[in-house]
This record gives C-alpha cells, structure tokens and sequence, in this order.
C-alpha cells in the first residue's frame, strides 16, 4: 500500500472507530462516500447515524450519500493529518466534494478527533478565517479637497501653494506639514505631466473604493503635474491599454470621464501624450 | 484664488467603500478558545498566577506582570453581567444584525475582564448596565467567536 507523509487512507479509516466520539453526533443520520484515486486508494462508505459508526471498504460503485468526496490518496492523507490545506486543494479541484458541505464542514470534525500519526501526539488543531469585509464609508472632503473636486469636474487641476515656502501640494492640502502654515492659495497645474515613478501592479487585489477585482498587470504613476514643486507627485492610474509602453520620464496627458460629478472618478486615467 | 476653510460652496461628500481581503489567525491561545466555543460550548479563560485576574477572551500574557498565562485555563460561566454597552442605530452590510441592536461588554462569572458581544431578546430601552445575561450558543458555527450567537437576559 503506498504511503504519504508516513501513513496510507487505509489507516484512516481503519482508525476511525477509535477516533469516533459517539456523543457529540446522536441526533446525526449521514453516509459519506469517499472516491479516493491513484495508488493506495479506494472506495469507502461510513456511515454515523445516531451515535453509531460504520467504516468500511466497498468494491461496488458508490451509493448516493449525503456527501460524497473524490479526491487523490496523498491529498486525502495529507488533509487528514492537517498537512495539506483542504481549502487550498478545494480552489485547485483536487478534492470535490458532492452534496451536503456542511457534512464536512460541520459533522466531520465534531465526531472525529483528528487522525495523527502513530506515537504523535494529537495535532493541535489552530483556527485562521479568511474574509471580505465590505464596509461602506463616506469620506467629507472639506474646502481644500473640496476644490481639488470641483476642478476635476471642470477638468482642471488645483492644487494649493505654501505662502511661506512655495511648495505646491497636489492633491491640495490645508496645511504645508513643512512650514506648518495654512496653504490656502490655490494654483491651476497641468493638465499634463512627467512620469517620476509608478508601480506596476500584478497582484488582482480588489479595488477598496468598488470591491471589484482589478485586472493585472494595471499601472500606478506618480506624476509630476506641469507647474508644481519638484518632488510632488499627484498618484493615478495608467490607461491600461499604454501598460507596455510606459517609461519613466514620458508625458502623459489626462482622459476625463464624460459624465463628471465632482468624484474621484471624473478622471479616468492618464495616458501616454504622443 | 485662496479657499478658507469657512468656504463650504464647493465641499463634497463622497461615498466610498473599504473592501480589502483579510486573513486573521487566532494564535494558539486564541484558537482554544473558540473551539471549546465550538465543540464544547464552554467560555474559557486564562488565570494570571501572579495577580490572579482572569482574561476572557483568554490572551497569552499578563498586561500588569507580563507572566506566562496560556497553562493556567479556567473555564468560565455562560452567563454575566453587562458592563457597559453601546446602540448600533444604522445598518450596513458588515454588520451582524438589523439596526437598532445592542452591543454590550460583557464580564461573565469568573472572569475580570470583559468582552463585547450581541444582547438580543430585549427592547434596546430596557438594556441596562448590570443586568444578567447568558450565552445562546450558534447552532450552526463558524470558528469566530459568533459560536455563541448572542447573550439573551437572565429572567429570574
């Protein structure tokens, strides 16, 4: 019988009598079906009903059950002993599960303690929760952002000056953080601009703002805005279809959403100035 | 052109959305806490051996001695007292629950410190700091500490 991780889905089942906690699934009718391929493998039908186990090895086809499992021997070993991620083998198709999920979700790990290997002790068993929090905000963008906005309606871009140093902070900013004075004068810069930097992003994380999925490789720049300080840079996005072509030190220009609304997605991205 | 910040022609507001993926792993201390939530239907905590306060949620060390506190399990009452407690009056799709519902903190017997969790099964008016509360358990669980669904007031 072929081993993984020093054990085989023989003993799996095998141990499941001596595993099995009768007092937590009394009021439990379910049969699970397990179709384990590859070498080592097998079919095996167990049944818990009302504090009773039956494990056992079937050489028919399996019956309809209230959940049944297909997967490969080592994934199956692996799973058991918490070596291999079932979630993660789940994504990759490599252990499906038919029918009832909670069967496994649920039933499994209340009326089994967890296989282990001979002479080790018990996995501990650690709890990780993966999640998408969506959390609704709304953000008050105050007199300074609050014209940054209104100009990007217009398609223009303000952006306030420092009286004391002549910084100009782009978005606008109420105070110079340097001079620690209010920056109340408003220049118009732009709309053109000198790529400094950018990023070129190839993780598909979702965009916060919409919690829809971006599609990779998209383009982060950090522009220099004609008309503002050196070593301020105003962040946006790169029009995707100038993904390949873009390099430091080329001109971009702005490309304005039609229906504009004083948001941020007045402007829709920049893309290379030919 | 210079904008003072009394100069609210042109302020907005802007809706928005925060939605990033999150893992969150509970550490070992953490994770026997939620299971016995989970399996057994107990609150555990944790007994400082130098000063004696008890933590529930359990925490791996003592925040006034910094001793070692993940041997020394207690475990704890399903039921507790209010300690303080808070109205959620909007509702959002993270949220638990339909507005209004109370969140409360609540110290269960044996415990020091308390925890926040939902109180149902009372009006929002009537909710009060010191009233006696008891665990409902989830009947379907989820490894977070939703294992217990919520406390309901003791009705003596």
């Amino acid at each position: 019988m072929a081993e993984y991780f020093g054990t085989n889905a023989e003993a799996v089942f095998a141990t499941m009598p001596e595993r099995f906690i009768p007092e937590k699934v009394q009021d439990v009718d379910v049969t699970i079906g397990y179709d384990i391929t590859g070498e080592g493998g097998g079919i095996w039908l167990v049944a818990i009903q009302a504090g009773t186990l039956k494990a056992e090895k079937i050489d028919s086809e399996l019956p309809e059950c209230s959940a049944s499992i297909k997967t490969d021997a080592e994934t199956f070993v692996g799973g058991s002993l918490g070596r291999i991620d079932l979630n993660a083998a789940m994504f990759a198709g490599k252990f499906k599960v038919k029918g009832d999920i909670s069967v496994m979700t649920n039933i499994l790990p209340k009326a089994f303690k967890k296989f282990s290997l001979a002479g080790e002790e018990q996995a501990e068993e650690f709890i990780s929760i993966k999640a998408m929090p969506s959390i609704n905000q709304r953000f008050a963008t105050g007199a300074h952002m609050g014209q940054w906005f209104k100009g990007l309606m217009n398609k223009k871009f303000y952006a306030a000056k420092c009286p004391s140093c002549g910084r100009i902070q782009i978005p606008p900013r109420e105070v110079c953080a340097e001079c620690v004075v209010r920056s109340d004068d408003f220049v118009e810069v732009g709309p053109n601009g000198t790529v400094a930097n950018m990023d070129i992003v190839y993780y598909a994380s979702p965009d916060p703002l919409t919690g829809k999925v971006r599609s990779t490789p998209y383009v982060t720049l950090y522009l220099w805005m004609d008309g503002t300080t050196p070593g301020e840079c105003l962040s946006f996005d790169l029009n995707p279809k100038d993904t390949n072509r873009i390099q430091r030190g080329m001109r971009v220009r702005p490309v304005w959403n039609e229906v504009r609304n004083a948001g941020i997605d007045d402007l829709l991205y920049f893309e290379i100035d030919d | 052109m210079a904008i003072r910040r009394e100069d609210t022609a042109d302020c907005f507001v802007m809706p928005g959305k925060m939605v990033l993926p999150v893992q969150y792993f509970a550490g070992r201390v953490g994770s026997k806490f939620i299971i016995s939530l989970r399996d057994d239907k107990k609150i555990l905590g944790v007994k400082c051996p130098k000063c004696d306060k008890v933590y529930a949620p359990p925490r791996e060390f003592c925040e006034k001695d910094l001793a070692k506190l993940d041997e020394n399990w207690v475990e704890l009452g399903n039921e507790g007292i209010i300690t303080n407690y808070t109205i959620v009056n909007y509702n959002d799709r993270h949220l638990p629950l339909k507005a209004p519902y109370i969140l409360a903190l609540i110290k269960v017997d044996g415990a020091d410190t308390p925890f926040a969790h939902i109180v149902s099964g009372i009006d929002p008016d009537q909710v009060t700091i010191g009233m006696r509360v008891k665990a409902v358990f989830a009947e379907k669980t989820t490894n977070t500490i939703l294992d217990i669904a919520h406390f309901v007031p003791v009705i003596d």
